[in-house]
């Protein structure tokens, strides 16, 4: 189940992206499991226990553990991202949009840049 | 007889009277006993810790910095790992058992882990049943503290954590009689001299530790008759008041232990760092007892100037401990022989990073009064990657060495941050390690040279219409206003002018001419106001030398002014603080990193093209010669009049870097920013891991096959083709095939015109 997650949701984006309509999904509505929790290399875990951790409202420590993850890959467009989603929890839309732009520029792949732009538009 | 009546009934009178005295007086003492043992006993302050040392796989890291770091936080070289803060070392096989530690975000746990290596990587990381660790987190080295104005330094312990065997020996030697005494006792005194008569030497004092604590406490250090009453109405009134525990575990925090410059040591919490750089839990019995022995004076005994003398209390400590039956003979004996242990000042890192320190203390100043930061025990997580900062150090130290011999004051700063993140990594305020006073990473403003060039060049690049790399621009002479009424003539450093030459290459040659010439034709306030836009916060004065470098700036400042170019145009504050915790270790605060779009990728991709060009053709090409060819850099020389200060700035994919030399008083060094600076700042690139500089992700840009000294287009295989980026709709029209035949663009009426005022 959980490794159907990832694959609902980008199935979820393109389909919406499809029909011309913009969607973001934020994790806590998504609601399973941390679309992380199949890594074992230190930066997955490290998004894994944020991703946990603000499913569960540790905004705080979900912060930790990104900062942790970004001086392990600080070139790494998926941690800019989930912090990104942390910091539009948090209230501040505008780190949230320089963070998903910053990630942007750090050559995410083709999904991750299209779940980015989603989230950009869903900022406004 | 009615005069002796009279005279005996005015002595009770006295003696009533003096009663009431004392019983007053004994009523004031209790006040200041009570009060001062029940408010906050100490002052603690705040201790500064370095970033942690995490390990995984695929990390980078030197085995041997590996081992360095261990013993540097005071992790044991043991055959048999059993034990938190002890390690074993095969070869490049690593066994580690991490210490627990209570981190910001939370615990982490003491972890028994193999590590193993294959040359400069970790390559696998387990636990004790072979199961994957994904992260490792040791415990961080502390780095420094900031302390009040007395240099009283401590790290409270409960007396449930000091050890056993510590506290056995402590009463066994101060106080025999401790649980039994009301906080004097007459008897100790006589006892003290029979145990000292048999020893044949002063092993043991009269005084309680109620006493002694007192002293210490509340007291004064004269000696002097009315102090002695004193300390023996209030030790007997704190026994009174307080159980036999909490004066025992005030004592343990209170006593006196050491002196490290003008910072004083005190209780065992701290003193066991300071010689032995293990928390007091870990300690082995032969450093309990050197620890025990300390208590009679720690300057007499001071095992690092004093080892002998030392060595022979400890002894003689063991000795008594295995008479009282507190340690089996056999232990004791072994135990003597063990050397005492002690780190070094080399390795006793604390306070040898001031310059670090410094720019911690500046930053925690904006949010918190200098009484909470020296008195309330809080913990500062800081950025400062200790490896990094001791590279940084030794690259300084060692360039300077082999090139002070034209000028033996030469002096240096050195500011190294994470080029992604803006974390501050390391800062180096003099040529020599743990100098403290003037900072010059933070505090020494000089002349800039081209450091400022990339601003000149970013504003133009920004014009794709006027501008790309490969337009060409004057370097000719040019006289502007040089602010004080008169006229300024830059010329280049080897006094010839080129003409016209590719904008990439005017900056990779630092042409002077060549950046006044563009940097007029766009308008000085456009100049300076990309400089800020960078990151400069300093208002620059506005006359046309600052473009080439007239203003003068710390090495923070251009670290943050190039911090934004190594980010690929976001602007972010140089971060020395991570997280701040209270005593209880709640935080309080935490400085995550926030970024801020300063320029659009397209053009400062292109600047860091040309900044790439800096290093394979221009003035920074000397770094290849000991970094390889494979990894992508990218950088600035500056160099100004007389050669008085030599600069270097910039960076890896991972690291970037700002280095000044520099003689204080200003006279000349003989070094230009190449043959100084760029020295210090490849030796450091050399010796850390980094990763090459990333092209930026822009859909603006792309790259032509182009003759950047004719400014056209070509076809790939024609001899001097280079591929150069352009942002689109701005590469050259013109298109010289291999057979130099040109065909020109077609030009209309107006490009005519103007080339005829040209």
């Amino acid at each position: 189940m959980k490794r159907l997650i990832p694959l609902l949701f980008a199935v979820l984006l393109t389909g919406c992206a499809g029909s011309g309509q913009i969607a973001y999904i934020s994790p806590s509505i998504l609601g399973g499991g941390s679309p992380y929790s199949d890594r074992s290399d230190a930066v997955g875990t490290l998004l894994d226990q944020a991703w946990n951790a603000m499913a569960e409202d540790e905004l705080s420590r979900a912060g930790s553990a990104l900062s942790r993850a970004m001086r392990i890959s600080p070139t790494d467009p998926s941690v800019y991202y989930l912090m990104a989603q942390l910091r539009k929890e948090q209230g501040q839309y505008d780190q949230a949009r320089e963070l998903a732009g910053r990630a942007l520029s750090l050559g995410p792949n083709h999904g991750l840049k299209r779940q980015l732009n989603a989230f950009l538009a869903n900022l406004g | 007889m009615g005069k002796l009546r009279r005279g005996l009934s005015v002595l009770i009178k006295l003696g009533v009277v003096g009663l009431i005295l004392l019983a007053a007086y004994s009523v004031y003492l209790d006040a200041v006993v009570t009060k001062k043992f029940e408010g906050k006993k100490w002052a603690i302050p705040a201790q500064v810790y370095a970033r942690p040392l995490e390990l995984y796989e695929g990390q980078l890291l030197n085995p041997n910095e590996l081992q360095a770091q261990l013993r540097r936080q005071g992790y044991q070289a043991v055959r048999d790992v059993r034990r938190p803060g002890t390690f074993a070392r095969t070869g490049s096989r690593f066994t580690i058992y991490s210490r627990g530690f209570h981190f910001p975000d939370g615990a982490e746990a003491s972890r028994y882990a193999n590590v193993a290596f294959s040359g400069n990587e970790v390559v696998s990381l387990k636990g004790k049943a072979a199961e994957n660790i994904p992260l490792l987190r040791l415990d961080p080295q502390p780095v420094g503290g900031i302390y009040p104005s007395t240099f009283e330094d401590r790290i409270l312990i409960r007396e449930s954590q000091a050890p056993k065997p510590l506290i056995k020996a402590l009463l066994a030697i101060e106080d025999k009689n401790f649980y039994d005494h009301w906080g004097i006792s007459p008897s100790s005194i006589a006892r003290a001299f029979l145990v000292n008569l048999r020893a044949g030497g002063v092993v043991q004092g009269g005084s309680t530790l109620t006493q002694q604590l007192v002293k210490n406490f509340y007291l004064s250090n004269d000696r002097t008759l009315s102090r002695k009453i004193n300390e023996a109405i209030m030790s007997v009134l704190l026994d009174f008041h307080y159980s036999k525990d909490e004066i025992l575990e005030t004592y343990l925090n209170e006593v006196y232990l050491g002196q490290h410059g003008r910072r004083a040591i005190h209780g065992f919490g701290l003193a066991s760092h300071f010689y032995f750089a293990q928390p007091i839990q870990e300690l082995s019995l032969a450093r309990v007892a050197l620890l025990v022995a300390l208590v009679k004076g720690p300057s007499y005994y001071d095992p690092r100037r004093f080892p002998e003398r030392a060595k022979e209390r400890r002894n003689l400590i063991l000795d008594v401990m295995a008479e009282e039956g507190i340690v089996p003979q056999s232990e004791a004996e072994r135990s003597k022989k063990l050397p005492l242990g002690v780190v070094t000042r080399e390795q006793l890192n604390t306070s040898a990073y001031p310059a670090y320190i410094d720019m911690v203390k500046k930053q925690l100043r904006e949010d918190y009064d200098e009484r909470d930061l020296t008195s309330e025990g809080l913990r500062i997580f800081t950025n400062m990657d200790p490896i990094i900062q001791r590279y940084a150090q030794k690259s300084m130290t060692e360039t300077v060495g082999q090139l002070d011999k034209d000028s033996p004051d030469l002096q240096g700063a050195m500011v190294v941050t994470s080029a992604q993140t803006g974390d501050l990594l390391a800062v180096v305020g003099d040529r020599n390690p743990g100098y403290v006073g003037f900072n010059r990473a933070l505090d020494a403003r000089r002349p800039v040279g081209s450091l400022l060039k990339p601003a000149i060049y970013l504003t133009a690049l920004e014009q794709p219409a006027r501008f790309t790399l490969t337009t060409p621009v004057k370097d000719k002479l040019i006289q502007v206003d040089d602010g004080q009424g008169g006229l300024w003539e830059p010329s280049n450093y080897d006094g010839k002018s080129r003409g016209m030459v590719p904008l990439q290459e005017a900056l990779a040659k630092s042409y002077n001419q060549a950046a006044i010439q563009t940097g007029m034709a766009l308008g000085l306030d456009n100049v300076l106001n990309t400089v800020e836009r960078l990151g400069v916060d300093k208002k620059l004065p506005a006359y046309p030398s600052v473009m080439l470098g007239a203003a003068s700036l710390s090495p923070m400042d251009i670290a943050s002014m190039y911090q934004t170019i190594a980010s690929g145009g976001f602007k972010m504050p140089l971060r020395a603080i991570d997280a701040v915790v209270d005593a209880r270790g709640q935080p309080l605060r935490r400085y995550s990193i926030s970024v801020e779009r300063a320029f659009n990728s397209a053009p400062m991709e292109l600047l860091r093209h040309a900044m790439g060009e800096v290093m394979r053709e221009g003035t920074g090409r000397r770094a290849y010669w000991s970094i390889s060819q494979d990894i992508q850099l990218a950088g600035k020389s500056g160099t100004t009049n007389d050669s008085r200060d030599s600069w270097f700035a910039g960076f890896t994919g991972n690291l970037m870097a700002v280095t000044w030399l520099g003689n204080d008083d200003n006279s000349p060094t003989n070094l230009t920013g190449s043959s100084g600076a760029l020295r210090v700042w490849t030796r450091f690139m050399q010796q850390v891991p980094i990763k090459s500089v990333q092209s930026l992700n822009s859909e603006q840009i792309e790259y032509v096959w182009t003759k950047p000294a004719a400014n056209v287009r070509t076809g790939k295989r024609c001899e001097g083709a280079v591929k150069v980026p352009y942002i689109k709709g701005s590469e050259p029209e013109g298109y010289q095939g291999c057979s130099r035949a040109v065909s020109e663009p077609v030009k209309t009426l107006f490009d005519s015109i103007k080339s005829w005022f040209e």
